[in-house]
C-alpha cells in the first residue's frame, strides 16, 4: 500500500500545483458581476478552495475505476491497461518505486502548503484569544446574552468569536442611532451569528493564505460582500429592505472614524449592498445546479482521462 | 505573524481579566488585597495572583510602585483603551483590503465611498420611500 500512497501523494502534488496555477491566473477575471449572495459566495469559494478540493476530488475519483469495476462486476479495470507500472488502484497497489523524484516532488509542493496553512491557523488561534479577551472586557447588555457592550465612543457594531459568537455594540452606537436602526443592526449581526459567518471566515482565511495577495484580496472581497449581503437580506425579511438600506447609510453617515481596523477597498461596498437591496438581481434557484454539475464533471474527469493521465505521467516520471 | 510582534500580548486569561476588573473597580491594590478579592474565591494562592499581576505589568497594562516591602498595582489603561487596542490587534493582520472574519462590522465606513455616493444612495432611498415602496 505504500506504493499506492507514493503515487497518490505525487498525483495530489501535481494536481495541487495545477489547480493553484489555474485559480491564480483565471479566478481574477471571473469574479466581477451582479450576483445574489449565495452564488457569489459559492463561486468565490470554488476558486479559493480550488487547490484543495480539485486535487482531492480528482485523486479520489481516479481510484474509482478499479474499485467500481470489481464491485459492479464489470471486470478488472487494471487488466485493461496493464502496460502501466503504476496503477491507481487499491486492489492492485503498485510497488513502491523509491524514486527520489517521487517524494522530493511531493514534499516540494505539499510541505510549503501545510506550513502556510499551519501558520495561518496559528495566527487565527491568536485572534481567537484576542477576541475572547475583547468579549471578557465587555459588559452585559439588556438586549440578551448574545449582545454585549463596549466602552467605546465611536459607533461600533461587531460580531466576534468562533464557537461562541458574541455581538458587541459600543456605547457610542447606542447613543447615536434610533431604536429602529438599532433593531436592523441587531438583526444583521444576529444573521452573522446564525450563519456561523465568523467560523466560515476563519476557514476562508486559511485557504486564502495559499493564494498570492493580488488574487486573495479579490476573492476575500467577494466573500465579505456575499456575507454582508446575505445578512442584509436576513435583516430585510424582518424590517423591510428600505429600512435596512436606510440603516446602512445612517451608520455610514455617522462616520465611524476610520476605525482601528483599516479595511478599505477601491469600490464602495456600501453602494453595492444598498443597490442590492433596492434593485436585487433576478434570483433563480437553478444556480445550485452549476456547482453540482461542476463536481460531477470533475469526478467523471478524475475517473476517466485524469486517471489515465496520472498513471502515464507518474510512470514517465518514475522510470 | 508580524502582528504578534507589533502588539503586546493582549490575549488575557480569565484570571488576568478578573484582576484587571478588580483594579479598575477598586483602584490601587497590593497583591494581598487583590488576592482577598479574587484569589480567595477561586481558591488560589497569593503567589498565583502575584504572577498574574507581574504578567499584566509586563504587558504594560498595570503600573506599580513600591510601598514599604511590597508593590502596589494600579491599572495603566482604561477598559475603553484596552478594547481599542484589542480591536486594533485583531484587525491588524488584515491590513488594507483584507479583513478579519472574526470581526465583522455592520458597516465598514472605509468602504462606504465618498460623500457623493452616500448622498446618491440617500436620495434613492428617499425616492423609494416617497413611492411607498416597502
Amino acid at each position: 500500500m505504500i506504493g499506492l500512497l507514493e503515487v497518490v501523494l505525487l498525483a495530489t502534488a501535481l494536481l495541487t500545483i495545477t489547480a493553484w496555477a489555474a485559480a491564480v491566473f483565471i479566478a481574477p477575471a471571473r469574479l466581477p458581476g451582479k450576483l445574489a449572495p449565495g452564488p457569489r459566495a459559492v463561486r468565490a469559494r470554488l476558486w479559493l478552495y480550488a487547490p484543495i478540493w480539485l486535487p482531492a476530488l480528482l485523486v479520489s475519483a481516479s481510484v474509482l475505476p478499479g474499485v467500481l469495476g470489481t464491485a459492479l462486476g464489470l471486470g478488472d479495470h487494471c487488466a485493461a491497461h496493464a502496460g502501466h507500472h503504476h496503477h491507481l488502484c487499491v486492489l492492485h497497489p503498485p510497488h513502491i518505486s523509491n524514486h527520489p523524484l517521487a517524494w522530493s516532488l511531493t514534499a516540494a509542493v505539499l510541505l510549503p502548503m501545510f506550513v502556510t496553512l499551519g501558520r495561518a491557523a496559528w495566527s487565527g488561534m491568536h485572534q481567537f484569544r484576542l477576541a475572547r479577551a475583547l468579549v471578557r472586557s465587555s459588559r452585559a447588555s439588556s438586549f440578551g446574552p448574545d449582545v454585549r457592550l463596549l466602552d467605546r465612543q465611536e459607533p461600533l457594531a461587531l460580531t466576534v468569536g468562533f464557537r461562541r459568537t458574541v455581538i458587541l455594540l459600543s456605547d457610542g452606537l447606542l447613543d447615536a442611532v434610533c431604536p429602529q436602526t438599532l433593531d436592523v443592526i441587531l438583526a444583521h449581526e444576529r444573521a452573522h451569528v446564525q450563519r456561523r459567518d465568523t467560523a466560515w471566515a476563519f476557514l476562508d482565511s486559511l485557504a486564502a493564505a495559499l493564494m498570492p495577495r493580488t488574487v486573495r484580496v479579490g476573492l476575500m472581497r467577494e466573500l465579505v460582500l456575499a456575507r454582508e449581503q446575505a445578512c442584509d437580506l436576513w435583516a430585510a425579511e424582518r424590517a423591510g429592505k428600505l429600512r435596512v438600506a436606510q440603516a446602512l447609510t445612517k451608520v455610514a453617515r455617522l462616520g465611524l472614524s476610520q476605525p482601528a481596523f483599516g479595511m478599505s477597498v477601491a469600490a464602495s461596498s456600501l453602494e453595492t449592498r444598498v443597490l442590492h437591496l433596492l434593485e436585487p438581481p433576478q434570483a433563480t434557484r437553478w444556480w445550485v445546479a452549476a456547482p453540482i454539475a461542476l463536481v460531477l464533471v470533475v469526478t467523471a474527469l478524475g475517473a476517466g482521462p485524469v486517471h489515465s493521465m496520472i498513471e502515464r505521467v507518474v510512470t514517465l516520471l518514475l522510470h | 505573524m508580524s502582528h504578534i510582534l507589533r502588539f503586546p500580548d493582549l490575549a488575557l486569561g480569565e484570571l488576568e481579566q478578573e484582576v484587571l476588573e478588580t483594579l479598575w473597580h477598586d483602584g490601587a491594590l497590593s497583591p494581598g488585597e487583590v488576592h482577598e478579592r479574587v484569589g480567595a474565591v477561586r481558591g488560589i494562592s497569593v503567589n498565583t495572583v502575584s504572577s498574574a499581576l507581574k504578567r499584566l505589568h509586563g504587558k504594560g497594562l498595570l503600573d506599580r510602585e513600591k510601598v514599604s516591602h511590597s508593590y502596589v498595582y494600579r491599572a495603566a489603561i482604561t477598559r475603553a483603551e484596552l478594547q481599542r487596542q484589542l480591536i486594533g490587534a485583531i484587525a491588524s493582520k488584515f491590513a488594507d483590503e483584507e479583513r478579519s472574519g472574526l470581526l465583522a462590522a455592520f458597516v465598514d465606513v472605509a468602504e462606504a465611498g465618498g460623500e457623493d455616493t452616500l448622498r446618491k444612495l440617500e436620495a434613492m432611498i428617499a425616492a423609494r420611500l416617497k413611492e411607498g415602496d416597502a
